[in-house]
């Protein structure tokens, strides 16, 4: 009888501690949408804005008939990469002019009281992350993009882009290398579960990343 | 040595190769075809009639640019609902589709729904095809180059449909002043990267340019799609249809520009 109860109370205590757990993560991640959400950008258009200040996570300017938007992706990745002991940050945005987009890594530094966007790295159109890294200065992602013959809603180029934040360039592109690998078509499976149901687009799928 | 694999993952292996066999023998056009169901095919030829005698946009081109953008709405590739960056059936960013008229929210987003994006889509189109027809001012000194030769013309808009109009004017402004031909697309596209285009973007594009018209070819002589719904006559003026309403007309929802 006792024994049942001390087992009872640990569960509830390892209850508490993953609800405690989950709740102040949850308001970490709140906390870091607020603030890079409405934070302020360069832009790689410049004669339309040279800098924007996103505004719940996301702004457009509007300049003769050009127009000019960001958004905020929220996705984060903490690390220092500019090896100063601050915590800085990489942050996904996409840019567009007209219909023209991209998505970017916008290279956080903390200096002291704020972070200061200073450099950018170009992705893809359309990329899928699966993984980030700060290593060092260098900031290793993960990732799917369009790759020749793919429809722009479909990456499916997996590649590891490598990012050197020493770099003088101010727009920089990523070092690439290619991985082929049998997990692909799984992984891209996973994070649209509907094509569970779409059998053509599954064969679309393999034929572009020529695994078979 | 052979990988020894479960019998699930094998007979998944199977299916796969049969789908692969089977799209191989015939092309993307007509596995694109497949999809295209009476609603999507009527929501394009509707779309087509924002086109008129001034152009050769057809709905062969929205059909060519559909292929391309999300592979005929394939479930896999449309992105989320009310999603900040592109998604929908066109890909169409948020601001995009605003200007455009459309609802862009996580409960209400018209990027989904292909009676509206289309219409969107033959507009944003139709207007490229404005900027390119003559000299117009974008913004400041960000002007675009008339362009004479309507094969040419066509795929500076689609160009621009992928890149941005603001770059493609940029780059025809960079090849004039190189003592390149700013109406030739192929000497143009080698300037989107000193216009401010990243690497990718600016190879994307070229093959965008290469590859959607050789689709647009190929629908125009297999698709049912109906032609002739797109305006015979020449427009007259060039005003831009971002502004109008929204009316249904044959139990179809139609811009009607201002």
């Amino acid at each position: 009888m006792r024994l049942n109860r001390f087992y009872s109370t640990a569960i509830c205590f390892v209850i508490c501690l993953l609800v405690c757990g989950f709740l102040v993560s949850w308001r970490q991640s709140a906390e870091a949408h607020q603030l890079f959400g409405n934070m302020t950008y360069m832009t790689d258009c410049p004669y339309v804005a040279e800098k924007v200040k996103l505004v719940n996570g996301y702004r457009e300017a509007r300049s003769g008939l050009l127009h000019y938007s960001m958004c905020y992706d929220r996705k984060y990745f903490y690390g220092d990469f500019n090896q100063d002991g601050l915590k800085d940050a990489v942050v996904v945005i996409v840019q567009g002019e007209g219909h023209g987009s991209g998505t970017w890594l916008a290279f956080l530094v903390h200096d002291g009281k704020k972070y200061v966007h200073t450099k950018s790295g170009f992705l893809s159109r359309t990329a899928i992350i699966n993984s980030l890294k700060v290593k060092g200065s260098r900031i290793i992602v993960d990732m799917f993009v369009l790759q020749a013959d793919d429809c722009n809603a479909g990456p499916t180029g997996h590649v590891i882009g490598i990012f050197d934040y020493r770099r003088r360039e101010r727009w920089m592109d990523a070092k690439r290398i290619s991985v082929k690998s049998i997990f692909d078509p799984i992984i891209l499976m996973l994070k649209a579960p509907s094509s569970l149901l779409d059998l053509p687009s599954w064969a679309y799928v393999l034929e572009r990343c020529k695994i078979f | 040595m052979a990988l020894k694999r479960s019998g699930f993952d094998s007979r998944w292996v199977q299916h796969f190769r049969r789908q692969s066999v089977a799209t191989k023998q015939s092309s993307d056009v007509d596995a694109w075809l497949e999809r295209e169901t009476d609603h999507v095919r009527k929501a394009l030829e509707s779309a087509s009639r924002h086109f008129d005698g001034n152009d050769n946009l057809t709905v062969n081109t929205l059909e060519a640019v559909y292929a391309r953008e999300s592979s005929f709405g394939s479930p896999t590739m449309l992105g989320k609902r009310g999603s900040s960056g592109a998604a929908g059936h066109f890909q169409f960013r948020p601001d995009t589709a605003k200007r455009y008229g459309l609802n862009v929210s996580k409960n209400n987003d018209q990027r989904f729904d292909i009676d509206y994006v289309s219409s969107a889509v033959a507009r944003y189109l139709k207007d490229l095809h404005t900027f390119f027809s003559k000299d117009t001012t974008l913004i400041g000194i960000t002007k675009t180059i008339g362009i004479k030769n309507p094969s040419e013309r066509k795929k500076f808009v689609l160009g621009a449909f992928n890149a941005g109009e603001g770059n493609i004017a940029k780059a025809q402004r960079l090849a004039q002043k190189a003592g390149k031909d700013p109406q030739l697309w192929a000497h143009v596209e080698k300037f989107l990267e000193s216009a401010g285009a990243s690497k990718t973007t600016a190879n994307e594009a070229g093959r965008y340019v290469e590859n959607v018209p050789l689709y647009e070819s190929e629908f125009a002589s297999k698709s049912p799609a109906d032609k002739n719904i797109k305006q015979k006559e020449p427009g007259k003026g060039d005003t831009r249809c971002t502004e109008g309403h929204w009316r249904t007309i044959d139990d179809r929802r139609v811009f009607i520009c201002d």
